[in-house]
């Protein structure tokens, strides 16, 4: 092999994976990792032909060691004190994270008092400080006070892993710390003088930016400049994401390559000897990667930026894939973990694109544009192959972590990374004049402000333009892969094969076969096509219910939603609800069901209606403010709320039907599928005073198995529904009002559910469910599922067989 | 440690499957066949017993080969006992060469060095030498390009060859405008105190190899020769990559 770095790498992330699946103990893997690097030793001193598999061996034991030390530093004796109020003191290890309405500072504990009592402890924390005006530095001595609590997993599949995430990171633990006081400095501990350097001057220079711009100009420069994230608002990154430039947004390669580019000129400019161009650039490098938080894609192009210029100066061909495995290399060496997280795969794999991709794309385009007058050709190509080779390359990935691609992002790159060579030089002189007298930097930032307005408002038409983004299902792990070989065969055809490739491409072919028909017998979805699921979703306190036909129709049944939703669209619907729906590959809502005004159940459909197509909505009597007339909402409905009548004037506005169901009404989806509404009846609206009582209560019906939806049915609706004549009987049943006390025990003998889900948030201040009710439920028999403590819980059914999964495992 | 730095070098910028004179695709590395043949040819040419410059066009020839002495040589005396080179300064070599110096890749000496121990063993006239020593860059110059093209071959040739190198006791004082383009006489005087010894006694009584890129017109590898001479060696012998052709 011409690349032993290359290969090297593969088989030292390999090891990690391995490690990372594999439950063995790290000294197990040492001690095999020793006994075969001291094989190598002596292969290498007997000159033993075969002795570059044993060193290949070693690097996937290597991998594999650190991946188990790693795992193993998480554990701390802080879980212990989980779910406890405890005083902890410890360093301020790294960068605080400082967001709008918190900040994060990765703790090294050092002591814990717990109940008057001290104890030494270790390991790292999370403190996540809120309500908090003074923010800490890197290094400082803090004891705080608050609630020691372990992260969240994931609720729904596919969903955010809070509690993965900062295990990745070291952390298992993170201490909640309100108001105040609560965050106190007790000193200063022992830090990196540079690291400390370069986050000082890093402060000073953003300083700059924030007393000259305003909020959410200044977040986006000190993103663009240096990386500071925290502080960038959703919506802004969400558009940079939707049009294929967050890149541009998290200091990335482009950033490096951009410095670079500043410190050569700078040299020209001050006639420095070009052999001195290593020697300057490698600690400017360090010390902006330094500065900008040590991401992933930083580290790589640094890393990746100093081969380059050390292969110039002693003298070197460069090789590109060496230099980008030497990068993995050093980082996972470095964090093996890093391996996992979207931002080390999605630079990695966006780098190949363009260095692999990008040349075969450059000669197809040039030859393409040969007509263009002068030495267009050439630029031209190159302007648009790189964007295109970094999306075809990073496109399973981007679908998988965040079930979009966008159509847009060659031209918003196109137009995108010069204006952001602009804002940044124009950002860094600012903030280095800025240091000598603030007004200096006032007056250049006014210009550069005016580039950040273009720059906003470009990636603002781009977002707007139909098609700008195509929203995907999470892609299957082979459909990945299978694009991956498939863009490697056709540039490597495109490049023509080479024989001793193919020679050795032959021998694989079998294996290659092989391995594709077993993957492909266990991943194929044998006989998928009867089955109707049903998606108790995780929303936290509140309700919403996906029901998928057999035959790909989709039903939501209420949106969840927290305090505020209705006014300000964004929650629940927008964070937890859509996210699902796209990564299941949802794109349309055939019917939108909200069994009543309540914000829990109708808020995230606020989100939802402007941004999926809905086909029909399926309302509770009371609500029916817009057809009937503000004089037929009846007088016991006057606590509607604004939010929800607003709702469903923009569900009319929208052109979506909105239909008014009542019990006896039937919703007829699919054939096969029978939807009935049980409740409520209209004569029982008009006295009815509470909301929860006008629920829609459906009972959904397939070959032999039944669910029923009871939205929040009080007392007095279950006494209703008993009394009707309507079969109640069902094998899934959504408990009424996320299980609260006011459950007849004759609702429950009249269902005789198999199944009870419990659609209730953790923690939540209503105390659902109640300890009668689930005592209810054990005595009759039935399996119990709690959102809050399974996650998501998604029912499968063929018609005879009831098959359940949760998104997540009980503790 | 030279070794091991290099070692660590070809790790991390491996060379890739291309010949390192043309650029052509080359499996293992290495001169390819046709380079290499072209290589091979020039062995079989004439060239000029003492200074090993390869007869031009229309340059005349008599008797074999290996007697021929060119007309530079019939009436001048060189400090240097003889030298020899790689091949003529065109093509491949002056390409590579090219390469070498101004482009900096400084990998090539790796390529070079060795083609000249192949030039250095194919001479039997080379005998007993104590020490090589590369033709100095003024400071300024090193500063400059950042590496002494002809100290880094020296340094090569010496792993090769097995002889110890000196790259520091040669000096050149100050720079001086460019050789190339220049007719002999101003190239002589151009170079004239140019260059100096520091510990002169490292060279007394020892057989010198000078090592050089390119051999053009002999002034430099004269001036340093008579320096080296000067200082009390027995017989400087010159290596470069590369020699000029004479009319």
């Amino acid at each position: 092999m011409n690349r032993p770095l290359v290969v090297l790498a593969f088989f030292f992330a390999a090891g990690i994976l391995a490690g990372e699946a594999a439950n063995i103990q790290s000294s197990t893997a040492l001690a095999l990792a020793f006994f075969s690097f001291f094989t190598a030793v002596t292969g290498c001193i007997l000159a033993w032909k075969e002795n570059r598999r044993v060193i290949l061996i070693l690097f996937f034991l290597l991998g594999m060691v650190l991946a188990r030390i790693e795992a193993e530093k998480v554990e701390t004796q802080l879980a212990g004190y989980t779910g406890q109020r405890v005083v902890m003191t410890g360093r301020v290890m790294a960068e605080p994270d400082v967001r709008e309405d918190k900040v994060f500072y990765p703790m090294q504990a050092q002591e814990l008092i717990k109940a008057g009592e001290r104890h030494a402890v270790s390991g790292t924390v999370r403190l996540q400080a809120s309500e908090a005006s003074q923010v800490f530095a890197y290094g400082d001595v803090l004891m705080a006070s608050g609630l020691l609590i372990r992260p969240e997993p994931a609720g729904n599949p596919g969903g955010f892993d809070y509690r993965t995430y900062l295990e990745r990171h070291g952390i298992k633990v993170v201490l909640l710390a309100r108001g105040q006081d609560a965050v106190q400095k007790t000193g200063i501990g022992g830090s990196n003088p540079f690291l400390n350097a370069a986050l000082k001057l890093k402060q000073k220079l953003s300083a700059a930016a924030t007393a000259s711009l305003t909020p959410s100009q200044s977040a986006v420069l000190n993103g663009v400049l240096f990386g500071t994230q925290g502080l960038i608002d959703r919506d802004t990154r969400w558009s940079f994401q939707k049009t294929g430039v967050v890149h541009i947004l998290s200091v990335s390669g482009l950033h490096v390559g951009l410095v670079l580019g500043g410190i050569f000129g700078l040299m020209r400019l001050l006639r420095l000897p070009p052999n001195l161009t290593a020697a300057v650039t490698t600690p400017a490098l360090i010390f902006y990667a330094l500065m900008t938080g040590l991401n992933p894609a930083v580290l790589r192009a640094t890393i990746m930026a100093l081969l380059l210029v050390w292969a110039h100066h002693l003298g070197r061909e460069r090789d590109w894939p060496t230099t980008l495995a030497f990068a993995a290399l050093v980082m996972l060496a470095w964090k093996p973990l890093e391996l996992f997280s979207p931002g080390f795969q999605l630079s990695f794999t966006a780098t190949w694109g363009i260095l692999y991709l990008g040349p075969v794309f450059t000669g197809t385009f040039s030859r393409l544009f040969k007509n263009l007058p002068g030495n267009m050709a050439l630029p031209a190509a190159q302007a648009l192959s790189i964007p295109l080779a970094a999306q075809m390359a990073a496109v399973p990935l981007v679908a998988w972590y965040y079930n979009l691609v966008s159509l847009v992002s060659i031209p918003a790159n196109l137009l995108a990374v010069p204006l952001v060579g602009l804002v940044m030089g124009l950002g860094m002189f600012a903030a280095c004049l800025g240091m000598l007298w603030l007004p200096l930097a006032v007056f250049i930032n006014a210009s550069t402000a005016a580039v950040l307005d273009l720059f906003l408002a470009l990636i603002g038409i781009f977002q707007r333009l139909p098609g700008a983004v195509v929203y995907l299902a999470t892609p299957p792990l082979l459909l990945a892969m299978a694009w991956y070989g498939a863009l490697t065969a056709a540039a490597a055809a495109y490049n023509g094969w080479r024989p001793v490739c193919l020679q050795r491409l032959k021998g694989w072919v079998p294996a290659g076969a092989m391995t594709f028909v077993v993957v492909l017998l266990i991943w194929w979805p044998w006989g998928g096509g009867n089955r109707l699921t049903v998606h108790f979703l995780d929303v936290g306190q509140g309700d919403s219910i996906l029901v998928q036909t057999p035959g790909g129709k989709n039903m939501l049944i209420d949106a969840g939603g927290r305090p505020g939703e209705f006014l300000s669209g964004s929650g629940t619907g927008e964070q937890v609800v859509a996210p699902y729906l796209r990564s299941i590959g949802v794109s349309r809502i055939d019917a939108l069901v909200l069994t009543h005004p309540h914000e829990d159940h109708s808020g995230g459909a606020v989100f939802l209606i402007d941004n999926f197509p809905v086909d029909l909505a399926v309302v509770s009597t009371t609500g029916d403010a817009g057809n009937k007339g503000d004089s037929g909402v009846s007088e016991g409905a006057s606590d509607i709320p604004d939010g929800y009548k607003a709702l469903l004037d923009k569900i009319a506005l929208n052109g979506t039907p909105l239909q008014v169901a009542e019990s006896g009404d039937t919703l007829r989806l699919e054939d096969g599928v029978f939807i009935e509404v049980l409740a409520p009846k209209e004569d029982a609206v008009q006295k009815e005073q509470e909301l929860n009582n006008i629920s829609l209560v459906l009972k959904m019906t397939y070959g032999r198995r039944s669910f029923i939806f009871t939205g929040d049915v009080e007392s007095e609706a279950q006494k209703e529904l008993i009394r009707t004549d309507e079969v109640l009987r069902a094998d899934v049943l959504k408990m009424p009002h996320h299980g609260s006390r006011t459950l007849l025990p004759e609702l429950l003998e009249q269902i005789q559910p198999e199944v009870a889900v419990i659609s209730v948030g953790a923690h939540n201040t209503f105390g659902h469910p109640s300890l009668y009710t689930l005592d209810l439920l054990d005595r009759c028999g039935a399996r119990v599922y709690r959102t809050d403590q399974d996650g998501a819980v998604i029912v499968q059914t063929d018609g005879n067989y009831l098959k359940i999964w949760t998104g997540k495992k009980r503790d | 440690m030279y070794s091991v730095w290099n070692d660590f070098l070809n790790l991390i910028f491996p060379a890739r499957p291309f010949c390192p004179l043309c650029g052509e695709h080359s499996p293992d590395k290495n001169v390819c066949g046709r380079c290499r043949s072209t290589l091979d040819s020039y062995l079989l040419e004439h060239r000029c017993r003492k200074c090993g410059r390869f007869p031009g066009k229309g340059a005349v020839l008599a008797g074999s080969p290996f007697e021929h002495l060119c007309f530079e040589c019939r009436k001048h005396k060189w400090p240097f006992a003889l030298a020899r080179a790689v091949g003529p300064y065109e093509g491949i070599l002056k390409d590579s060469i090219h390469r070498y110096k101004y482009a900096r890749r400084r990998v090539l000496a790796l390529t070079l060095a060795p083609l000249m121990a192949e030039a250095y063993r194919a001479e039997p006239l080379y005998t007993e030498i104590g020490l090589i020593l590369p033709v100095p860059l003024s400071g300024e110059k090193l500063r400059d390009r950042g590496f002494n093209q002809a100290a880094l071959l020296a340094k090569e040739l010496s792993v090769l060859l097995q002889i110890p190198a000196d790259v520091r006791t040669l000096v050149k004082k100050f720079e001086t405008p460019p050789q190339a383009g220049l007719p002999r006489a101003a190239r002589e005087s151009n170079l004239k105190d140019a260059f100096d010894m520091i510990k002169a006694e490292k060279v007394n009584g020892k057989n010198i190899l000078l090592i050089d890129d390119v051999f053009t017109t002999g002034s430099t590898l004269s001036a340093v020769a008579s320096v080296i001479r000067l200082a009390g060696a027995k017989h400087v012998f010159g290596l470069t990559a590369a020699t000029g052709r004479y009319f």
